[in-house]
């Protein structure tokens, strides 16, 4: 009797119910159930679609609820001696979010995404495991302090995730719309910004969802969110994406490969100018068949033109790619220049993942000032193929040995390499080198038919341009004599490293 | 809070953009037998980018390995890399090294942007059929 009394204020608030956690066969960690949302997340964005658009906009705020408890839950993290205010503002969204929900209007009462629940339910999971064993935590050393910044960040990366996934759904919805209403009386109108589909109410919430996600990308990369304000950016036109970013690219191509480029840069100049060549097509042929743009020549000619410049800038590329290492590291200016290119290009050519019909993207908004800026990207296209050509013919190159070997043995048997006859066919590279996996010098061949291959490439890059160019045909003409009769540039004294410095 | 060590981290960005390289070699081997304007040149060059930007992550010293360590083996062992499950099976393998990065290291924050482009990535290959 006596024991009893002595413990039973202690047993009794050991035994309180409203304190205990429930137990349940999960005994992951914090940081365990933080990576599996931030997993679940990503798995969410690769297999996301526009139905599930209305499902996931109702299950956002309530995801992000969870995440602003558990960021609560864990120690601010201070800057300056302010907490910083990023999940706030993210909630803040959030709330607005959910009172818009409430008022009516797409995508109206219905369920959430299991997905975004899931999520959802892990930080909750995590946010009392933070609230029941947080205070054991030593944050006054370093490895805590650490682990607690981690968190943070993988609370917020999750955040990142998912808000972009439900922009993705609520886009492929709008381009849903439009696709599906193309044909009938009433089609739905694209977006008069570069974020064409985001149509009708979809335009809204993805403005709203791309605050959110952009003050969760500062927090991630250190910067100061430009919504600290409460101004969100507006989403300008901007229609002249795709010609700034092939001026932006050229120019960028010109600069590395005037300054020692690798032979991985200009492997990069090689397939970048292959896609831009590809897209050219694309864009040059909804012109012809779906619009009144007047196109420089005859459709079929200059399409022709495009493919064959196409076709060689596609040839150089795969031999410039076996004399790449791996690991060689680009420019990093090329490497921008290069992926805007690509995305303001598969803005315009894309639907969803895929090429659109010619007829979509005739109907896109900025379409001729795109047919307009490719014309423009011939021209300089060929400059390109020049300096390409240059470099080409600079002694010092390197490349893989089992790679150069097949290249050399196929070039002699083509007939690509005159000076080389299949009669003087040996082995160009030794067993030893390809089987070390070493880097080589390229073989006597493989140099000849680079040369001759750079050659070919001139003569349709230049051929592109002159006749995308009508109004100064004669300026084609004299780059090509001009080309033709320069002396070649002096041979380098060393061997060309294929490692950037 | 289960994080990598920065050094760990830097082998398995290293791995990710070697595995994006040859996925990226890969899918040009396929639109190499297509016409210019074939989607797939589009997808190998983002797949190609993404992997030259994992490397630029990479600190200036850092030595890659060859890409014969036994987590691609285990890779090839599953689907031949020449093979559309091949190319996703890269893919995927690449996104799951850049999972689990210390993303609070300045440093390493700009691997989220890459976490992000490869989900994209994803998606597209799928939707071309790999």
């Amino acid at each position: 009797m006596a024991t009893k009394a002595r413990f039973e204020h202690v047993e009794a608030a050991l035994f309180d119910a409203d304190q205990l956690i429930h137990t349940t066969a999960d005994v992951r960690s914090v940081g365990e159930l933080l990576l599996d949302a931030d997993q679940n997340a990503r798995t969410l964005l690769m297999d996301v679609s526009g139905d599930d658009a209305a499902a996931l906009l109702r299950g956002w705020p309530h995801l992000i609820t969870a995440a602003a408890d558990l960021w609560e839950a864990l120690p601010a993290r201070m800057v300056d001696g302010s907490p910083q205010p990023h999940m706030d503002r993210i909630r803040a969204t959030a709330t607005s979010i959910g009172s818009s929900l409430s008022r009516g209007g797409w995508p109206g009462a219905g369920h959430h995404d299991p997905r975004l629940q899931q999520i959802a339910d892990t930080y909750d999971q995590a946010a009392d495991l933070v609230r029941r064993y947080g205070a054991e935590v030593p944050l006054g050393r370093r490895t805590a302090r650490d682990d607690l910044d981690a968190a943070l960040a993988r609370v917020m990366h999750g955040v990142y995730v998912s808000t972009h996934a439900v922009s993705v759904a609520l886009l492929e919805r709008g381009r849903d719309q439009v696709n599906d209403t193309r044909e009938t009386s009433h089609p739905v109108p694209l977006a008069q910004t570069h974020t064409a589909y985001a149509v009708g109410v979809m335009a809204g919430w993805v403005q709203r969802l791309g605050t959110a996600e952009r003050t969760a990308g500062d927090y991630l990369t250190g910067r100061i969110p430009a919504t600290l304000e409460g101004q969100a950016p507006i989403i300008a036109e901007d229609p002249g994406r795709l010609g700034r970013a092939l001026t932006a690219w050229e120019i960028q191509a010109h600069r590395t490969l005037a300054a020692e480029p690798t032979a991985a840069d200009i492997h990069l100049v090689a397939r970048t100018q292959t896609f831009i060549t590809g897209a050219t097509h694309v864009l040059l042929n909804a012109a012809a068949t779906h619009t009144g743009i007047t196109l420089p020549t005859d459709a079929e000619r200059l399409l022709s033109a495009v493919d064959a410049a196409g076709a060689t800038w596609k040839n150089i590329a795969g031999r410039w790619a076996e004399m790449t290492m791996p690991t060689t590291r680009h420019d990093i200016d090329l490497l921008r220049a290069s992926a805007e290119a690509r995305a303001a290009t598969l803005e315009l050519t894309n639907d969803k993942t895929t090429l659109a019909s010619s007829a979509a993207i005739a109907a896109r908004p900025g379409f001729e000032h795109a047919v307009a800026a490719v014309l423009r990207a011939l021209p300089a296209g060929a400059d390109l193929a020049h300096v390409v050509a240059e470099q080409a013919a600079q002694p010092g190159w390197t490349g893989r040995a089992r790679a150069l070997s097949i290249r050399a043995h196929n070039d002699v048997e083509a007939g690509r390499a005159p000076a080389h006859s299949l009669a003087d066919d040996r082995a160009w590279v030794s067993p030893a080198d390809i089987h070390a996996k070493r880097e080589i010098p390229l073989p006597a061949p493989v140099a000849e038919a680079l040369r001759g291959t750079c050659d070919r490439l001139v003569d349709a890059a230049v051929h592109a341009g002159r006749i995308s160019d009508t109004e100064r045909p004669e300026a084609a003409a004299t780059q090509r004599a001009t080309a033709r009769t320069e002396p070649p540039p002096p041979p380098r004294a060393e061997q060309r490293p294929t490692v950037r410095r | 809070m289960t994080t990598l060590a920065v050094d760990e981290a830097w082998d398995r960005l290293a791995t990710a953009a070697q595995l994006l390289n040859r996925a990226a070699l890969t899918v040009w081997e396929r639109a190499d037998a297509e016409p210019i304007d074939s989607p797939l040149h589009g997808l190998g060059l983002g797949i190609y980018l993404a992997g030259a930007h994992t490397t630029a992550l990479l600190p200036p010293d850092h030595e890659a390995g060859a890409l014969d360590d036994p987590a691609i083996a285990r890779l090839e062992a599953k689907a031949d890399p020449g093979t559309a499950q091949g190319v996703l099976g890269m893919l995927l393998a690449a996104e799951e090294l850049t999972s689990s990065l210390p993303i609070h290291r300045p440093e390493l924050a700009p691997a989220t942007q890459t976490g992000l482009e490869l989900c994209d990535l994803i998606r597209e290959a799928r939707a071309l059929g790999y």
